[in-house]
């Protein structure tokens, strides 16, 4: 882990300790595939479709939204940021497994941000969602 | 956005015996009532109760809980929930549509516009009506607010849906 890496998950811990969606959907930040990501588990609580036994798109988006949120606060100057707002891809069926979410931050400007992610499970260039999203920077 | 008051219940749904499915539906009444409150294991956690449902639309809500806040002293709703509520919401319209659950394929995308402050109240309620087909895809818009009644939401949320060809091979129902 490189430096600017080992920082960026320090960060990271200390943003997703204050998010009301971590103790609710079990996120936590870690290194997976050499980067830093914010990792959803598989969990039974996630399931939508019984049937197909796959995660629901709700959780999905969200947890999208939330690595979002948080990698965007964490690269900056701790501010609080808003969420304008957010668009998930549901690309293939989420299986009730760990997915981990990278997030990059294609710009932070004085009062806006834009931000995109893209989130996998077993295999980091199959994504099973993607998103991205306009918030606010307070 | 239009909503019926008949339709959509002030209070919950508490059984199925209570859905009053539209006019012209084929729906088990307890299909339905179990997709929205019981069977989709994310939506139970939840806490999701149906308010009602109509030939193109249908109406959820989720309690206040401190688990689902944020904002310490300020209590709001956290963000998290808007786009669980919005997608649940937006799947059960397409279903009545659809009139058909085997029909229903998945959800492609889902986006949610955030128009003011979460601020917290007893419930909030995602509206969502499904009026746009094209071919094997459906648009739902959704509404979220802490009221029904209010026409000054939330949130917006647009979703599409991937629906199967119906029997006679057609996509659109």
């Amino acid at each position: 882990m490189t430096q600017p890496e080992a920082l960026l998950l320090e960060r990271l811990a200390v943003v997703l300790a204050t998010s009301p969606a971590v103790p609710y959907l079990g996120l936590r930040g870690e290194i997976v595939d050499a980067r830093v990501v914010v990792t959803l588990p598989g969990l039974e609580q996630h399931v939508g479709d019984v049937s197909q036994r796959s995660v629901h798109g709700g959780v999905l988006a969200a947890f999208l939204e939330t690595a979002a949120l948080a990698m965007l606060q964490a690269h900056g100057s701790g501010d609080p940021v808003k969420a304008l707002s957010f668009t998930s891809a549901f690309v293939r069926p989420a299986q009730v497994v760990d997915t981990y979410a990278a997030v990059d931050v294609v710009r932070i400007g004085r009062r806006i941000a834009h931000v995109r992610v893209g989130a996998w499970q077993g295999d980091v260039d199959n994504f099973v969602a993607t998103g991205q999203g306009t918030f606010s920077l307070r | 956005m239009p909503y019926d008051p008949l339709v959509a219940r002030p209070t919950p749904l508490t059984s199925a015996d209570e859905l009053v499915l539209p006019a012209g539906s084929t729906l088990d009444p307890a299909m339905v009532f179990a997709v929205a409150t019981r069977t989709n294991v994310a939506q139970a956690t939840l806490g999701t109760q149906l308010l009602g449902v109509g030939a193109q639309h249908a109406t959820i809500r989720v309690p206040w809980r401190a688990d689902l806040g944020a904002g310490g002293a300020t209590a709001r709703w956290a963000d998290f929930v808007v786009p669980m509520l919005v997608d649940h919401a937006c799947s059960l319209a397409v279903l009545m549509v659809l009139d058909d659950a085997a029909r229903w394929a998945g959800s492609l995308d889902l986006r949610v516009d955030y128009r003011r402050s979460l601020d917290a109240s007893p419930f909030l309620v995602a509206h969502a009506v499904c009026d746009e087909r094209v071919g094997a895809v459906m648009r739902v818009r959704a509404m979220v607010s802490a009221d029904p009644d209010d026409d000054d939401p939330m949130a917006v949320g647009l979703c599409t849906i991937a629906v199967v060809a119906g029997p006679t091979g057609e996509s659109r129902p």
